[in-house]
């Protein structure tokens, strides 16, 4: 723990609206280099933990530490090497294009002698070095968010909190936006990010926290929460030909084996097993498969990703 | 210095879009021609009807008044005027609300720039272009005083005592622009126009130093008093200019009575706004700053009307403080009402609070709650004008128990404001505010016109008992009872009684409500204590 200290601590935060509670004693510590996906339904609280952690809103009670620094009382410290992105990016109209990453530039302390050559390289990163002098207000949504997301790189933060960073985009601005976070992965920064399109976090998350109600309902990596939860795996079975006439003897099969739990039938060339055991189990359940005469064209195991997660805490309400 | 502005972020936003090359061209020849116009104005007038009807040339007039390069000074200066107080205004209050409208504040929030940079930021980049102009402006009249006998020092001393103006002013509308509610809705600007025009003169009008130096007009009555000095000029002098400079009795450099009067305002707007760029949420200045503020307010009415209060030794017919002394009534009221806005908290805010000040003694959860009610910040205020109006009753002789009376009548109508807006706040009706003005308004106007008006059907005479829970009618009788006039013989310790009971109702409902929300948070327990029942 001491080699790899959390670069974000939150400790029983709490943050309250006019008559809401967003956030209710939520704890979190997240270690440098862990991209923590915070998931959650709209109006979870998501976007009200991120913005207690930039230091925009006062949480009611709480701290939060960035880096060792506490929030609070060591505020420019902490928020030094942290930058935020939020689901809508506000921007000035009037200002040229580089005029904005060069000011948010000068409030990180970036030395004006490098300014220029750092704005040139992200517009350069986020493919609009064409737009360098053009007005914002001429940008498009897309183009506005690479602009943000350039903004937010650009001064080489350890800490990045980005909220609902792809919303609104359409597909193809979506996919270069993945592209772009997938690239600010690469290096060791502690990324927190907030999503409710689950798919968008798969990419890149190795931990997760499910936001319910303001509460944390469950967080670690997915390997954690999967023990956590007792979740099991599936086994995706696809046949060359209808499996009809082998169905009788497969669920005896299912019924006799341990580590198979139940048979769904997706199609009469398709069905799927759960499954909990390792990779040694699984192959013996495809040679018996085979054995019983069964052409199979495709056999996978697949994990429950951070959808399946989500979707069975759903189900089971925990609030 | 060139550093620091280079290095700030919302300088560099506001700057740049202000200063664009073209728009400041734009603006410097505007300003090229109204300074021609003026110049024009000044030196090509051909004829001017004199007071005695005759129609003169260029020389006469300028023998008989003021030599051109004085009245094109004088007419710069107005110019000057309008470019710091009115667009400076504007611009300053637009800035700060497109701030809050498109929601970049939330980055410069997030930001690692101290707050207290990014707020001389905002503002020297929000009003750079009208400094700008404004210096623009002043060189030119250092040219043309060294062509002519214009003295550079009252010059300059009025430029001083305007930028001083100008900045109260851009502040107090930074201010404005950032604290209203960022949803779109109508410009205000007009506001500003009203504001700055309009109640103007109502000051002066007023004639005291407070009034006189915290606006621009002593600005403008320094620069005439200087040119008065050097010509014989028939024209309306300004009255009692003296005593526009008297604080405690002392006649001071009128520079430096300004400067002593708008330099701890300019301090406590810039407070109020490092607290609102730094949070939407939170009043605009703490409760120690609300009474340094009130204690400072106090210090400088008393500074400004101290030589009419002395003169109640000597002159106790003519009563010359008798506006003085109305004048201080109202200003408390206004004060105490602003003050408990300032010091009543929200229910967030209150929670807040109790949440920060919750402490186990002896294993059992206890709320430390004594500064978070706004009871002991009333008594505060209760405290310090007492010692401002014993004062003032001292000067004017008044009789101890006459002066309790007054006193005690005029804080009840703060006590019951305070009380009334603290139970708004903390209950179910904290987004009905038109309810509590319509309670105010009932209360305090309406009840005793229709009382005020039944009795002089009836013909009667003498105190009307629902007049007196009302501001608009009891402060008069207060400042009867501190000169001793006559009319206040009909007042009686059962009217303040009456007075008194109005104002604990609220009182006691918010103390009730606050009993309850304090019961709710003691029942949700301790953060550690959840988390323990989450982890179990």
């Amino acid at each position: 723990m001491q080699n790899n200290p959390p670069m974000i601590e939150v400790n029983s935060l709490r943050i309250d609206y006019d008559n809401v509670t967003a956030v209710d004693h939520l704890s979190l510590s997240i270690p440098k280099g862990q991209i923590f996906g915070l998931v959650g339904p709209n109006g979870a609280g998501k976007t009200s933990t991120i913005k207690a952690l930039a230091g925009i809103i006062e949480p009611t009670s709480g701290n939060v530490k960035i880096a060792g620094y506490d929030l609070e009382s060591q505020r420019e410290k902490a928020l030094m090497g942290l930058c935020y992105m939020p689901d809508f990016p506000p921007v000035y109209e009037n200002l040229r294009v580089w005029e904005y990453l060069d000011i948010f530039a000068a409030a990180y302390k970036i030395p004006f002698k490098d300014r220029i050559f750092k704005v040139r390289l992200w517009l350069d990163k986020v493919q609009l070095t064409d737009k360098f002098d053009s007005l914002i207000k001429e940008l498009s949504r897309g183009m506005r968010q690479r602009l943000v997301l350039a903004k937010t790189l650009l001064p080489d933060p350890k800490v990045l909190l980005l909220d609902e960073p792809a919303s609104g985009l359409d597909p193809l601005a979506r996919s270069q936006m993945r592209g772009l976070l997938l690239e600010a992965t690469e290096e060791e920064r502690t990324i927190l990010i907030s999503s409710h399109i689950l798919t968008e976090l798969r990419d890149f998350c190795n931990a997760i926290g499910v936001l319910e109600k303001g509460r944390l309902v469950v967080s670690g990596t997915l390997a954690e929460i999967r023990e956590k939860l007792q979740m099991k795996k599936k086994i995706h079975v696809i046949t060359a030909e209808s499996f009809h006439q082998f169905k009788f003897g497969i669920r005896e099969y299912v019924q006799g084996n341990p580590h198979l739990h139940n048979m769904d039938e997706i199609n009469s060339n398709k069905f799927i097993l759960t499954f909990s055991g390792n990779d040694k189990d699984a192959s013996a359940i495809l040679n018996s498969l085979v054995e019983q005469g069964l052409n199979i064209s495709n056999f996978h195991v697949k994990e429950d990703d951070i959808e399946d997660i989500f979707f069975q805490i759903g189900a089971k309400k925990v609030s | 210095m060139l550093s620091f502005f280079s290095n700030n972020a919302l300088f560099l936003v506001h700057s740049r879009e202000r200063m664009r090359s073209t728009e400041m061209f734009a603006r410097i020849l505007i300003g090229l021609f109204v300074i021609g116009i003026i110049f024009a104005n000044a030196y090509f007038k051909e004829h001017y009807q004199l007071d005695d009807g005759y129609f003169r040339g260029v020389s006469d007039y300028q023998k008989v008044y003021v030599p051109w390069p004085f009245k094109m000074v004088s007419d710069l200066a107005v110019f000057q005027g309008f470019i710091l107080l009115l667009f400076g205004s504007v611009s300053a209050y637009r800035r700060g609300r497109l701030e809050r409208t498109a929601g970049t504040l939330d980055f410069h929030r997030a930001s690692p720039t101290a707050y207290w940079q990014q707020v001389i930021g905002l503002f020297c980049g929000a009003t750079s272009m009208e400094w700008v102009l404004f210096f623009f402006v002043f060189l030119f009249q250092v040219v043309v005083a060294f062509f002519s006998p214009v003295i550079l020092l009252p010059m300059i001393m009025f430029h001083l005592t305007l930028a001083l103006a100008g900045l109260i002013y851009q502040l107090l509308f930074l201010m404005i622009g950032l604290s209203l509610n960022p949803r779109p809705q109508k410009s205000k600007d007009f506001i500003i126009l009203l504001f700055v025009f309009i109640s103007v003169p109502l000051f002066y009008n007023i004639s005291r130093p407070l009034t006189h130096h915290v606006t621009w007009i002593a600005a403008y009555a320094d620069l005439k008093h200087s040119f008065d000095l050097l010509f014989d000029i028939n024209s309306r002098p300004i009255h009692d200019y003296d005593t526009l400079n008297m604080f405690f009795g002392v006649n001071l450099p009128s520079f430096v009575l300004s400067f002593g009067m708008k330099f701890p305002l300019i301090v406590f707007i810039y407070h109020a706004l490092t607290r609102r760029i730094a949070r939407d949420d939170k009043p605009l200045l703490s409760r120690a700053m609300t009474v340094m503020l009130v204690i400072i307010l106090l210090v400088l009415f008393l500074g400004s009307s101290f030589h009419y209060f002395l003169s109640a030794q000597t002159d106790n017919i003519q009563k010359p403080y008798r506006i003085d002394v109305s004048l201080f009534l109202y200003f408390v009221f206004i004060l105490g009402i602003g003050y408990s806005y300032l010091v009543t908290p929200t229910l967030l805010s209150y929670k807040k609070e109790l949440k920060r000040s919750l402490v186990v003694q002896d294993g059992v959860i206890v709320m430390n709650t004594k500064y978070c009610c706004n009871s002991l910040w009333m008594i505060c205020f209760s405290v310090i004008t007492a010692v401002f109006y014993y004062v003032i009753a001292y000067f004017l002789q008044t009789p101890l128990p006459v002066c309790c009376m007054g006193l005690f009548l005029l804080l009840s109508y703060v006590w019951f404001f305070s009380g009334l807006l603290e139970f708004f706040n903390l209950s179910y009706f904290r987004h009905k505010t038109i309810l509590l003005y319509s309670i105010v308004l009932v209360l305090w106007v309406l009840l005793p016109i229709l009382e005020m008006v039944t009795a002089q059907f009836m013909r009667a005479r003498g105190v009307y008992p629902t007049a007196i829970i009302s501001p608009v009618y009891g402060i008069s009788y207060v400042g009867d009872g501190l000169m001793m006039n006559e009319r206040f013989r009909d007042f009686s310790w059962y009217f303040l009684i009456i007075a008194w009971g109005v104002a604990i109702i609220p009182n006691v409902l918010s103390f009730l409500k606050r009993q309850q929300i304090v019961r709710d948070l003691r029942n949700e327990g301790f953060p550690a204590e959840c988390d323990m029942q989450q982890e179990g």
